[in-house]
């Protein structure tokens, strides 16, 4: 049993810790609403121009550097966009735990790109192949930042030294529920599971696309666009993602602050009380034993 | 008669969603109108004048630069880099960003990758002055 003076320093503490925990969700909360917003009003956008790129690449008239396949091609990579801090739960732990089974699983030559400190670090604690880490910003990203990061994947993936090129992320399905998800960027194909889709038999009587001025020149414009767009997509649903974890998590913290010290100021005033019906005692037995 | 569905859609929003009689949009070969029917169709967007019609209204748009596709169906889709409605230009503040740029082209020596981005904030900009003062009398 902790003494009434450890209780009353272990309270004080906990609301010390408490009040900390309290700014932090009111931080994360502000920056999720912010983030989310961002990331469900460009949603349209990215899936339009996902579609696009879909229907062109089923269309067998345009030929660009980044539409050609390398089926014999040894080697994956592996674009991960983790956060910088931690305290957002399972969020992280989740991601690369998936990052690191489905490299095992696949057992080809599997080079990673990281974004964000979190993953970065686990990496190269299990000595994987990192070719490229870029560095998370603490602010809001936009599309010129991405550009090189686009550049790179784009590059890699000339080179025709990869298969596939595919992107880690937590999709942000709403501020209690994220998803650890793998997108495949390259080469453009119909994700698993978009595949059961009532628009399939339409499409497979593909029609003929016109071009204007020519097929080389939109593909050279729109290609990268769209590769940027889904990169920031993904990284706009991450950031997402990552501070609804937070807020979650420092709510839960506050939380479980406040239950400890109702709990702890019971048991202080239990003891206190105890204390003073013993001193009670004590003083009457004292009168009744004079008398 | 049939209509066209059209969506006009930037990385920060959807602008536009709605049914049109017709649409005519800059594009690299210059200005071409969609109707109902158009055969598919991928194009890349210049910055100019978007315009919506249908029944008794028109909206004038600028864009500046992004992708149009025309689909089976006659769906439409506009990927602007930016959109705005006409009568939300700031000419001030349009004239005062091409001001900026020309000073900025005149003065100093930069690469080519910087001339470029400078070049097309020019040309962005002088197209939404354009679009905004051919419709201010229209104004409300």
């Amino acid at each position: 049993m902790p003494g009434i003076k450890e209780l009353k320093t272990r309270i004080k503490s906990i609301g010390g810790t408490r009040k900390v925990t309290r700014a932090m969700q009111m931080v994360s909360a502000a920056k999720m609403r912010k983030s989310q917003d961002a990331t469900l009003k460009s949603r349209t956008y990215s899936t339009l121009a996902w579609e696009l790129i879909l229907n062109l690449s089923s269309t067998e008239q345009v030929m660009a550097d980044l539409l050609k396949t390398y089926p014999d091609a040894k080697k994956v990579a592996v674009l991960v966009l983790s956060s910088n801090r931690g305290m957002v739960g399972s969020l992280n732990t989740n991601l690369l735990n998936m990052v690191l089974q489905s490299t095992a699983q696949r057992g080809l030559d599997t080079d990673f790109i990281t974004y964000g400190r979190k993953g970065r670090d686990v990496m190269v604690k299990t000595h994987k192949e990192v070719v490229a880490d870029f560095e998370k910003f603490d602010r809001v990203i936009t599309t010129t930042d991405i550009a090189p990061i686009a550049e790179f994947i784009a590059d890699l993936y000339n080179s025709g030294k990869y298969e596939k090129v595919f992107i880690y992320y937590n999709h942000f399905v709403s501020t209690l529920a994220q998803k650890p998800t793998v997108k495949q960027l390259l080469p453009f194909e119909k994700q698993v599971e978009h595949a059961v889709d009532a628009k399939t038999e339409e499409e497979k009587e593909k029609s003929e696309y016109l071009f204007e001025p020519t097929a080389e020149e939109v593909m050279k414009s729109l290609l990268p666009r769209i590769i940027e767009s889904q990169i920031y997509q993904t990284i706009l649903e991450s950031e997402a993602s990552e501070q609804s974890a937070r807020m979650v998590m420092m709510k839960n913290a506050t939380e479980a602050a406040g239950d400890l010290i109702s709990d702890l100021t019971l048991t202080y005033n239990k003891l206190r009380q105890n204390k003073i019906t013993t001193e009670l005692a004590e003083i009457t037995a004292g009168k009744i034993a004079l008398e | 008669m049939q209509k066209l569905h059209f969506q006009l859609v930037t990385p920060e929003r959807t602008v536009l969603n709605e049914e049109l009689d017709s649409l005519s949009c800059p594009t690299e070969m210059g200005q071409i109108t969609v109707l109902p029917g158009h055969i598919p169709l991928v194009a890349t967007l210049v910055p100019g004048e978007l315009i919506a019609k249908r029944q008794g209204k028109e909206d004038f748009i600028h864009v500046s630069g992004g992708f149009i596709e025309v689909r089976k169906n006659s769906e439409v889709i506009a990927l602007a880099d930016a959109a705005e409605h006409h009568y939300d230009i700031d000419i001030k503040k349009a004239e005062e960003a091409v001001e900026r740029a020309k000073n900025e082209m005149a003065k100093k020596k930069m690469s080519a990758e910087e001339y470029t981005v400078i070049a097309s904030i020019l040309n962005k900009n002088q197209s939404r002055i354009r679009v905004a003062r051919k419709h201010s009398q229209k104004r409300h």
